[in-house]
């Protein structure tokens, strides 16, 4: 080598040592020129794939590298690994040498691995966000032009990024796992994936939770709580690995509905995890930002997999209590995010006023989207009505299928189109009697939007008097679906006080809605009169629709036109570059 | 390229920010030109950092709006930081980071990328002398060599608006006129700075433009002098004569310009309503009518008599 080029490569050296390779540009100066070309284009390489990097994820990179703790729990990993493998070996000779010992030697190893993953990962990922929000630096980011989305996206990313170290860290001994037989890879993925896929969402949720109080009392307490839920959740989590593990021979890996269940249960952590995500960015976005809608569009998600999955899995296993549970658990569902929604204020930044729909179709469809406790309700109750709506038609087509002389009343023209379209589809044994079903339907919608709605107009009261919080609305809520089942509860055991064997369902219990839906389910035909389902339908749309005059004032925002300045701004930024005119079809 | 316009850079529009109760800001409207250095003045609790931290798009006003460049705080936050740098009144630093990865990281934030955010590093760490200091722990720095990283993280996205509170808190003299050097600079490669000081004296030398605030409420605004002349509109004049002193306070006391003719020795104290030039004209008359003028000297009031003046000292 010549002596130009050896110095070249000592200077790279010393540049490289001081771990500052972005600052090679300006660092080299005249040397650079002596670089074999090489080694700047891959320094060059590096450098723009470090600029598509989130900066958070960089720097939380370069700090873990030299955290104390990240380095204790590598160190402990690799340790406590190597430890295990030499132990059981030890113990286990001579029998491992016969014996298929690889479903003990992975529990050990999962152990190991599960703790960073299940506790200190998310923990990390709460303590980083929390942390910056103590220290003040959380502000000095938040007026950079980073978005509250890509700050915690940051975060999310160094903590996928430690995962995977801590997987990689461990990989050659699971490897070992298989090489020592009783333990198949499918089963090894399964359990790296599930574990992979519930530390990714405890450290959103951690996120999620560091953004919840900006009070260090408050986070204290929090952080404590949270170390311990990680705890017991990893204890239980741990528990049934290796339950799974030990009983791995067991699991029906051949049976198509195994992978099915599998992949509704993680399809079901994407709007979970984008939920926590959406949230955590909400709390820490400026206040003239609209936080509302994007949580609004993620709340849809788990709406469209229910719907989606019980109705494949009641086709699919021929079992129609699927279709029982599912109108309960949308109301459930619907009612518990309503009653946050409603405790949105209905004030529009003109910020957020810019971003409106315009269109008649525009806002027809998507004013419920926009922030306030009226669009909220709506958009609770519309997404209620419509999922309420697909599952009917499914339980419809079901019955159909099942006896197409359902149809006769629209002609035998309708029956024979049906059954010629559907010659192909096997009819379900198992269908929801509608005469039944519907009044549970009804009486779930009413329910619903009575409950709701109630408690609404009573925060719109409280709120002329005084500042409502959404954590007050949602209390409001609880009270009052609570109340609804408890107080005439009460007054029938005053009633037949002493006598409680004719303690039977009657009118006064309409209100219970626990003991109505019951009557519909357990015990159709039995309990539940008529009326009241019709009733309770009836009213709840009456609260819809004096809830819904009540949000008028709300569904009048109109899309504000950005100021001259910002349009200017915007031009320069964003120049539309002007196609060139066409004179002729050959230019 | 970022458009500019005729229009103030900063604009405060009648910003009223309550706690509760409490009014930590009301009703303060003042505008600053373009490569002015306004200073900030009042008492502790007297609203400095509230209104700064509005104009930098950590807080919004209860009422009324603050404007960067013709920018909404409350609208248009996102533009507002791209034309901003705010150094607040702690440092808000990482462990485990040295001070170029501290430099680097925001300039990344700030969507520096390249070539671009390397020049920006470069320059940052000459400017505020930290090249030396590159690889060195933050934990390890100095209270000034904090002082000045922060103050290269404000500026490190070349912003047209840098944002100060109490940039000289706590340091010692000599970093005191460093970072007094490095204001004048900045104003002079045309930078706008808003910052806030206990230290008159220093806001005194380097400020064009000063703001007092008091309880929320803004109570002057403009140059020292123009404020000066707002309190007190008349100037201190003190003249040392040779002989004569008697019959040039009789000559003094005989002006309708000129009130409060004192004598002490040599020295003749008198007060004199009117601009520097008529005090030039009022010495070439005294020395055309053969007075023996050794001394002339008139008293402008300083930044802390002018705040003292203006305040009550009366704490929320």
């Amino acid at each position: 080598m010549s002596s130009d080029s050896t110095t070249a490569t000592t200077d790279l050296a010393a540049l490289g040592r001081s771990a500052k390779g972005d600052a090679l540009h300006d660092r080299l100066g005249p040397e650079r020129d002596s670089i074999p070309s090489q080694w700047s284009r891959i320094e060059d390489m590096l450098d723009r794939i470090g600029d598509r990097l989130n900066p958070i994820l960089v720097k939380e990179a370069r700090q873990a590298m030299k955290s104390r703790q990240f380095i204790v729990t590598f160190s402990l990993l690799l340790i406590f690994g190597w430890l295990w493998t030499v132990l059981y070996v030890a113990f286990g000779v001579p029998g491992i040498f016969y014996a298929p010992v690889g479903p003990g030697v992975l529990t050990g190893y999962y152990v190991v691995l599960s703790i960073p993953l299940l506790i200190v990962v998310p923990y990390a990922a709460f303590r980083s966000l929390a942390a910056e929000r103590e220290d003040g630096t959380y502000e000095l980011l938040s007026i950079t032009t980073l978005s509250a989305g890509q700050i915690v996206q940051g975060k999310l990313g160094s903590a996928l990024l430690q995962m995977v170290v801590y997987y990689s860290a461990l990989a050659p001994c699971i490897a070992f796992t298989y090489l020592m037989r009783g333990i198949d890879v499918v089963t090894i993925g399964l359990v790296l994936g599930y574990t992979f896929v519930a530390s990714l969402l405890l450290s959103i949720f951690g996120l999620m939770m560091a953004t919840v109080t900006r009070s260090r009392h408050w986070q204290i307490l929090l952080s404590v709580v949270f170390v311990m839920a990680l705890l017991v959740f990893g204890f239980f989590w741990d528990m049934g690995v290796i339950a799974s593990i030990v009983n791995s021979a067991e699991l029906p890996y051949t049976e198509p509905v195994f992978w099915l269940t599998n992949l509704c249960i993680l399809s079901f952590a994407v709007p979970i995890g984008l939920l926590c995500y959406r949230i955590a960015a909400g709390q820490i976005t400026f206040a003239s930002e609209n936080r509302s809608t994007p949580i609004r569009v993620v709340l849809m998600m788990p709406q469209f997999l229910l719907v989606g999955w019980f109705i494949y899995f009641w086709a699919e296993l021929d079992e129609d209590e699927a279709m029982w549970v599912l109108p309960c658990i949308l109301g459930i569902y619907w009612v518990g995010a309503g009653s946050l929604l409603t405790g949105e204020t209905a004030q529009l930044s003109p910020r957020a006023m810019r971003e409106l729909p315009q269109s008649l179709l525009g806002r027809m469809a998507f004013t419920w989207f926009n922030p306030g406790s009226g669009t909220g309700y709506m958009f609770a109750m519309l997404n209620l009505l419509a999922a309420l709506l697909v599952t009917l038609v499914a339980v419809s087509f079901g019955q159909m299928l099942k006896d197409p002389a359902m149809l006769d009343p629209l002609g035998g023209w309708a029956r024979r189109l049906f059954i010629s379209l559907t010659t192909n589809i096997e009819p379900i044994q198992q269908v929801p009697d509608l005469g039944e079903w519907i009044p549970m339907v009804v009486c779930i919608f009413g329910y619903a939007a009575g409950y709701l709605g109630l408690g609404r107009i009573v925060t719109l009261i409280a709120r002329r008097a005084t500042h409502v919080s959404m954590l007050a609305t949602f209390l409001c809520h609880v009270i009052i679906i609570t109340g609804g089942v408890l107080l005439p509860l009460l007054l029938q055991a005053l009633i037949s006080w002493g006598d409680f064997s004719t303690f039977e369902y009657t009118s006064l219990q309409l209100t219970n809605w626990i003991w109505t839906l019951y009557e519909t389910i357990d015990a159709p035909g039995t309990g539940l009169p008529t009326y009241a389902w019709v009733i309770v339908g009836v009213v709840g749309t009456v609260v819809l629709l004096i809830n819904l005059l009540l949000t008028a004032r709300e569904v009048e925002h109109v899309r504000l036109k950005a100021p001259r300045r910002v349009q200017e701004d915007e031009a320069a930024l964003h120049p539309v570059i002007a196609k060139p005119h066409k004179n002729s079809p050959w230019d | 390229m970022i458009a500019h316009s005729s229009h103030p850079i900063i604009e405060f529009r009648r910003l009223h920010r309550y706690f509760g109760l409490t009014q930590a800001v009301h009703d303060v409207s003042f505008t600053v030109g373009r490569g002015q250095v306004f200073g900030y003045i009042g008492p502790n609790g007297a609203g400095k950092t509230t209104s700064m931290r509005i104009l930098a798009t950590l807080d919004l006003p209860t009422w009324g709006d603050a404007f960067v460049d013709g920018f909404s705080c409350i609208n248009d936050p996102d533009r507002v930081r791209r034309r901003l740098g705010f150094m607040p009144d702690y440092f808000g630093t990482y462990s485990d980071v040295n001070c170029y990865e501290y430099l680097d990281f925001f300039a990344r934030s700030y969507g520096l990328v390249g070539r671009e955010r390397h020049r920006a590093l470069k320059h940052t760490m000459s400017f505020t002398r930290l090249d030396e200091l590159a690889e060195k722990p933050i934990r390890g720095l100095s209270k000034g060599m904090k002082q000045r990283l922060c103050l290269g993280r404000a500026m490190i996205h070349d912003p047209s608006v840098l944002i100060l509170d109490e940039p000289a808190n706590g340091l010692d003299p000599r970093a005191r006129i460093e970072l007094r050097e490095m204001i004048r600079q900045l104003a002079a490669d045309g930078k706008t700075v808003l910052v806030s000081s206990h230290i008159l004296t220093e806001l005194a030398e380097m400020c064009d433009v000063v703001g007092i605030i008091e309880r929320g409420q803004l109570l002057a605004v403009g140059s020292v002098a123009e404020i000066q002349k707002q309190q007190t509109p008349h100037r201190e004049v003190k003249v040392r004569v040779i002989g004569s002193a008697r019959s040039l306070a009789e000559w003094l006391g005989a002006r309708a310009d000129v009130s409060n003719v004192k004598l002490e020795g040599e020295f003749c104290r008198f007060t004199h309503e009117g601009e520097r030039e008529s005090e030039a004209a009022l010495l070439r008359e005294l020395v055309l009518a053969n007075f023996a003028i050794s001394e002339f000297g008139s008293h402008s009031q300083s930044l802390e008599d002018v705040f003292m003046a203006v305040t009550r000292g009366v704490v929320q």
